[in-house]
């Protein structure tokens, strides 16, 4: 659980010093840099196989796939990059969705207040991780981990476990609909991915938490508020899980309790591969990289006709090969320094 | 580390959950005459055997200051094969034989993963468990298989006098785990491990032998714990682990905050299996809905856990 050593080494070396354009050049980027060469093959083997990969509609399936885990894994790497872990995004994606869900279909609420109410509560809960973490001293992982029990009551108590069918046409739009003929859910991610990437590489916020992550004791000392970042990474992970649960269950419309559960390790392994892709920096666009690979390689699986089993290695030489790349990286950091 | 005035504060931060366990089995008995039944009790422990078997693993790699998410895999590794094999006719020796080297095998791959390449704990673990239950799949091919041995069944499904089997091996590996963990020198260097690596590398020990010797020890229990599971069962469930990833964190975590707070132990992780499965059964007494069951777990893991991660004063890290 704990390696002394962190991801964001890097950010906190000094920047272009002779030494570290030559690193630049040095073997551990041929690693990461193999991400992105072993996908490049990858996808060339699959279109030659089933050029149906490479259609329009295809493309668009796997974005819109992309945008709906995007959210989870943009929340989950900001988490990630203060150091923190957040193992309750997909119970929260789910809470959302079936409140939503419910208060809209089996009590007759507006659909926009059950939508506001729906990423309320994902706040809410962000809320409550972040005061555990940063007020009570736990640690992220048991107290994401609670809160995941709770919430598991939580989503069952909404309806007593019974999914709920979505009556309302312009809930569905969300998920099915399109605006300049681009799918709704990739307009929303694009915006997500424009906000949450000046928010994280171009404000002091986003800067303090990549600090964090990378150096706790030295953000101490230079006055940085931990406390109040740490507790900002953990309200924004709840919001944007709400995001992942609300337009998955407006696109299969239907709310059931179990939408949430692939959240999780998706979006974890998307942010993980977020975080190396570009060697700890710019872990937004790195997310969404990530996201695209993970969906990508597992549509390109499906359409090749593996079964499910092969998911699972393929979901776990994914991460593998992330945290590999991750550690080689952090090794030739340390070499440098 | 001063003075050793114990106050009030000191043993509810030490024992909190202790008391909160104590608690709900008199509420519980009071609440619902069925509870506090023999058979009632001696159902909690079965249920909480394999739980807590595969806990006990968790234990060891925490101990050491690592975690170890494997046996969400491993366990329906194990079991699958073990169905499977027992079907096509082999004898149960074999099968025992084959199974432990499953967790032999997933052990000696997370330690290859986590010490001598060095990477995280928590995620190369969630790899390991990825990959059992892609080959789980792969060799069940998705169907439920159950086990037609009486006899064999009988290893797990039969009792010594007025006590289940699965309770005896429970506490077996209990005692031993305790008994390794503080009563040797071995297990002191493993909680060395954990709590100060500088020292240990001064003194001389060979740690990451050490700490490899941990790793396959716990796939060694996760196997186990498996075994006993689907026998318990009766049959082979697809991803028989996963159902009991989360059950077998929450335990562990809880055992921190039963006996020494903050930091996992045995005897806190068999009451934290425990605590679980009384809360399930006593809420089922009581005819309350299911879902306030997790509820319920949730609540009293985040609420022992605070009382005795409070006093840190510092926000912890989770580093990868």
């Amino acid at each position: 659980m704990s390696k002394s050593n962190s991801n964001t080494v890097s950010t906190a070396a000094p920047v272009s010093t002779p030494v570290d354009a030559e690193n630049r050049k040095s073997g551990p980027h041929v690693i990461q840099y193999g991400i992105f060469v072993v996908f490049t093959i990858y996808y060339v083997i699959v279109a030659m196989l089933r050029p149906g990969f490479i259609s329009l509609g295809n493309l668009y399936d796997i974005l819109i796939e992309t945008a709906i885990i995007s959210f989870v894994s943009f929340g989950e790497a900001i988490v990630i990059a203060a150091g923190g872990l957040d193992l309750s995004v997909g119970n929260t994606a789910g809470a959302a969705a079936m409140l939503t869900c419910h208060l809209m279909s089996n009590m007759g609420y507006d659909t926009w207040v059950s939508i506001v109410a729906g990423v309320a509560i994902g706040v809410l809960i962000g809320v409550g991780n972040g005061l555990m973490v940063t007020r009570l001293y736990m640690n992220s992982l048991i107290a994401t981990l609670g809160t995941m029990f709770v919430l598991v009551g939580f989503l069952y108590g909404i309806t007593g476990g019974v999914s709920v069918h979505i009556v309302p046409d312009d809930f569905m739009y969300l998920g099915t609909g399109t605006i300049l003929s681009v799918p709704v859910p990739i307009w929303v991610m694009a915006v997500i991915f424009v906000l949450a990437y000046l928010f994280m590489e171009k404000t002091s916020y986003g800067r303090n938490i990549t600090m964090i992550g990378g150096n706790i004791e030295a953000c101490r000392l230079s006055g940085v508020n931990i406390r109040r970042l740490t507790m900002l990474t953990f309200v924004i992970c709840g919001f944007l899980s709400t995001f992942s649960g609300i337009l998955l269950a407006a696109r299969q419309a239907v709310g059931n309790v179990d939408l949430g559960e692939r959240f999780l390790l998706e979006g974890f392994i998307a942010a993980m591969l977020g975080t190396v892709i570009f060697n700890g920096k710019n872990i937004i666009t790195g997310t969404l990289i990530g996201a695209i690979f993970l969906i990508s390689m597992i549509n390109g699986l499906t359409l090749l006709g593996a079964g499910p089993q092969w998911m699972y290695f393929a979901q776990g030489g994914l991460l593998l090969m992330a945290i590999m790349a991750n550690y080689y990286s952090k090794r030739s950091a340390a070499k440098i320094t | 580390m001063q003075k050793q005035t114990t106050t009030l504060k000191d043993i509810i931060n030490n024992y909190g959950a202790t008391f909160a366990f104590i608690v709900a089995i008199i509420f519980f008995s009071f609440a619902s005459q069925g509870f506090f039944s023999g058979q009632n009790l001696n159902n909690i422990l079965v249920q909480s055997t394999s739980l807590g078997i595969c806990a006990f693993g968790l234990t060891f790699v925490l101990i050491t200051g690592e975690i170890d998410l494997s046996y969400g895999g491993v366990i329906g590794l194990v079991g699958a094969i073990l169905a499977g094999m027992l079907k096509d006719g082999h004898s149960i020796g074999m099968v025992t034989l084959v199974c432990l080297s499953v967790g032999l095998a997933t052990g000696l791959l997370n330690a290859i993963l986590i010490v001598v390449l060095n990477l995280p704990s928590f995620l190369a673990s969630v790899a390991v468990m990825f990959i059992c239950m892609g080959a789980e799949r792969i060799y069940n091919q998705g169907i439920t298989t159950w086990i037609r041995h009486p006899e064999i069944l009988s290893i797990v499904q039969s009792s010594v006098g007025p006590v289940p089997l699965p309770v005896v091996y429970l506490f077996a590996l209990f005692v031993i785990c305790w008994f390794l963990q503080t009563q040797t020198r071995v297990g002191q260097y493993v909680r060395a491990l954990g709590e100060n690596i500088n020292a240990v590398r001064e003194v001389g020990i060979r740690e990451k032998l050490l700490k490899s010797m941990v790793f396959v020890a716990a796939g060694l229990i996760f196997a186990f714990a498996g075994y006993i599971e689907i026998l318990r069962i009766g049959g082979a469930v697809m991803y028989a682990g996963k159902a009991l990833l989360l059950s077998v964190l929450a335990a562990c975590f809880l055992g921190t905050a039963t006996f020494k707070a903050g930091k996992a132990n045995f005897p806190g992780t068999l009451i934290g299996a425990f605590f679980l499965y009384t809360l399930l059964s006593g809420f089922t007494a009581l005819g309350m809905k299911f879902y306030l069951v997790p509820f319920a777990q949730g609540l009293i893991l985040i609420i022992s856990v605070a009382i005795s991660s409070v006093r840190r004063g510092k926000i912890e890290q989770v580093q990868f």
